[in-house]
């Protein structure tokens, strides 16, 4: 059995007397995990941790099986990192610069031309590619450093925040190229990002993170089973709680909704049919006045993770 | 992969065993050659390195007592007669400072700023890449590059002086590379490692520039005030000798007929001067810390009795004009150090490496 692609075990990284990240350990196995958070989270020490940049206070991160500090060489070769800020080899144009970067990865300089240019035409920047990156558009650069991602044919994506500054189309072509990179080619990736919307599309497993601690480590599919099985049942406001107690004592949990007459009924990851609720008021005598999945998206899992501690 | 291919696809041929550090090499002496006036420079100096093997072309070839006569000349006018090699100091002088100087600035003003502001070394240090590489791969380039265009041309005109010389040259000037190579190689390691660190503390070429010339300026005028301030009014007896041999003179000027007055002083005259200034202070000012470390490498090649005659004169003069080589020499190094440690400093900070 292979290791996981990353494993963060107790991991600690302190600046002073602050922590930035406190004692975290998950593993991500494989696929895709999305990394979110608030501002100053603990996102971008955690990347530079998996990039060997920073040494950690305690524990350690390995990259398939390899410790990121010891190894980080041979880590950052099968790494493929996409930054969040423009970054790029300046006086160069789009391919000359690409190639350098595969070149300092340990192509040779032949193959590390012919990869630029097929990676440049991969994003669609074949056209664009003698012209200096620095004249780019930021569409244009945010393509360009998903190809310097891609040119080394890393194990790994690392991707921060990869739609910026994207128009919608350009978002949504982004999204599809790394979608199809991941999927045909067996990419992993990560994906750090504040477009939640991003993760669900591409993203299999989430990583919460918030005051340097680990808030969840959870399958995309786990956090929103329980959403996807849930009904919001709307009643009259004076038989909320008979129902409420009629819920509960068959085994459901049950939560607020909006306003004064609706109710969340979950049990477990147990899909909720309709006609269970009818049989719930039919046994308290109330009356049912609607029913709906609860429809709970990354975001709500997202903002009950961080408002739950 | 096909070329033009519009799919991704994995890459399966062999990875390269070049470190990492000669792509970095290769792209920085690529940058470096992009500049007009890096190619200008380069070419003057190709074009003096030929013009010169063309005068000693002239002088073995066409004329050959040229060189004798100089010689003489030099003699007369109180040269040394070391001359071979007197001629390499010189000519390394022109070397470093029209040469070796500006084209240290041109070469790579810009060249870890341009990294920061467009945030490469993100780009560099997420790959198999240390700051430790990156600046290996930029300093042997630009190190390399100097060399060329300075050592290069310098032992051309050596080889060709040695080849085609008078005979004995070859004797006369063969330590000469060594004194060369070990010469520009610390002022160009320093040059290289300096402007790097500059660079890399400023937010634009055209600061590195000013940055350069400034301390260019200050250092200079600082080691030379202090130094002159370091002298002191000195009074000493002239010499019987040198009296006779001045009554010599002339005796010799008056028979040929000549209506000179030399002043011949009397016996137990003094002569007064500024001197015993401390040569010290000049390694204040590092363009002479350049100065006195190439020509104290170059002095390695002249002839024991040609190096005794130099400091007899620069003890009669009452003073040392220049830094003494060994603290020269630990200067440059002193300042190659400072400027390595900045330079990684700030590549640590601005490079995210923590």
């Amino acid at each position: 059995m292979p290791p996981p692609v990353l494993e963060l075990d107790r991991l600690v990284v302190r600046y002073g007397s602050f922590t930035a990240l406190a004692d975290l350990s998950a593993a991500f196995e494989g696929g895709a995990l999305g990394l979110l958070g608030p501002n100053g989270a603990g996102k971008s020490t955690l990347l530079r941790c998996i990039l060997g940049l920073i040494r950690p206070s305690g524990g350690s991160v390995r990259v398939a099986g390899q410790d990121a500090r010891r190894a980080s060489r041979a880590v950052r070769r099968r790494i493929g990192y996409m930054p969040e800020r423009d970054s790029y080899v300046p006086g160069m144009s789009g391919v000359r610069a690409l190639a350098h970067l595969a070149e300092v990865c340990g192509l040779k300089p032949d193959d590390a031309m012919l990869r630029a240019h097929d990676v440049l035409h991969f994003v669609g920047l074949g056209e664009e590619r003698y012209r200096e990156v620095a004249s780019y558009s930021v569409g244009m650069r945010q393509r360009w450093k998903l190809a310097a991602a891609l040119v080394h044919d890393p194990d790994i994506l690392f991707l921060d925040e990869p739609t910026n500054g994207l128009d919608p189309r350009g978002r949504a072509r982004m999204l599809e190229v790394i979608d199809r990179v991941r999927r045909e080619h067996g990419l992993h990736l990560i994906l750090a990002s504040h477009l939640l919307p991003d993760v669900e599309r591409l993203c299999d497993h989430v990583w919460v993170l918030d005051e340097g601690r680990m808030k969840i480590s959870d399958s995309l599919a786990s956090l929103t089973a329980a959403a996807r099985g849930a009904k919001r049942v709307r009643t009259r406001p004076e038989q909320l709680a008979a129902l409420t107690e009629a819920a509960e004592r068959s085994g459901y949990s049950v939560a607020p909704g909006s306003g004064d007459s609706e109710l969340v009924l979950t049990r477990g990851e147990e899909i909720i049919e309709p006609a269970a609720v009818f049989g719930l008021a039919r046994q308290c005598g109330a009356t049912v006045l609607g029913v709906r999945p609860a429809a709970r998206s990354l975001e709500d899992a997202f903002l009950e993770a961080l408002e739950s501690h | 992969m096909a070329f033009r291919a519009a799919e991704y696809e994995r890459f399966e041929g062999d990875r390269s065993r070049i470190p990492a550090w000669w792509p970095i090499c290769t792209a920085t002496w690529r940058r470096g050659w992009a500049s007009r006036w890096v190619r200008l420079i380069s070419y003057g100096t190709l074009a003096i390195a030929f013009g010169i093997t063309a005068l000693f072309y002239f002088a073995y070839q066409v004329m050959p007592g040229w060189p004798a006569l100089l010689r003489m000349m030099g003699d007369e006018g109180g040269m040394d007669s070391g001359f071979p090699v007197q001629f390499y100091e010189g000519l390394m002088h022109v070397f470093v400072y029209p040469v070796l100087l500006p084209l240290s600035l041109l070469f790579g003003y810009d060249l870890v700023s341009k990294d920061l502001a467009s945030n490469a070394l993100e780009t560099y240090f997420s790959r198999p890449v240390s700051p430790l590489v990156y600046v290996v791969g930029r300093t042997v380039s630009y190190v390399g590059f100097l060399l060329l265009v300075t050592l290069v041309p310098l032992l051309w005109i050596w080889a060709f002086d040695a080849s085609t010389g008078p005979e004995g040259r070859f004797e006369e000037i063969k330590a000469v590379p060594l004194a060369l190579a070990k010469a520009l190689g610390l002022v160009t390691l320093l040059m290289a490692l300096m402007v790097q660190a500059l660079s890399s503390i400023t937010k634009s070429g055209i600061w590195t520039n000013l940055v350069f010339v400034v301390l260019f300026v200050f250092s200079t005028a600082a080691g030379n005030i202090l130094y002159e301030e370091s002298g002191r009014r000195v009074e000493t007896v002239i010499s019987d000798e040198e009296i006779a041999d001045l009554q010599k003179t002339q005796d010799r000027l008056e028979a040929e007929g000549h209506d000179i007055d030399l002043r011949v002083p009397e016996s137990g005259a003094t002569r007064v001067r500024w001197g015993d200034r401390d040569g010290r202070l000049l390694a204040l000012s590092f363009p002479d810390c350049i100065s006195s470390w190439c020509i104290s490498c170059i002095e390695e090649a002249y002839p024991a009795e040609v190096l005794k005659r130099r400091q007899e004169r620069r003890e009669r003069h009452g003073r040392s004009e220049r830094v003494p080589g060994d603290l020269a020499r630990d200067v440059l190094l002193g300042m190659a150090a400072i400027s390595l440690g900045m330079l990684f400093l700030r590549l640590r900070k601005r490079g995210m490496v923590g």
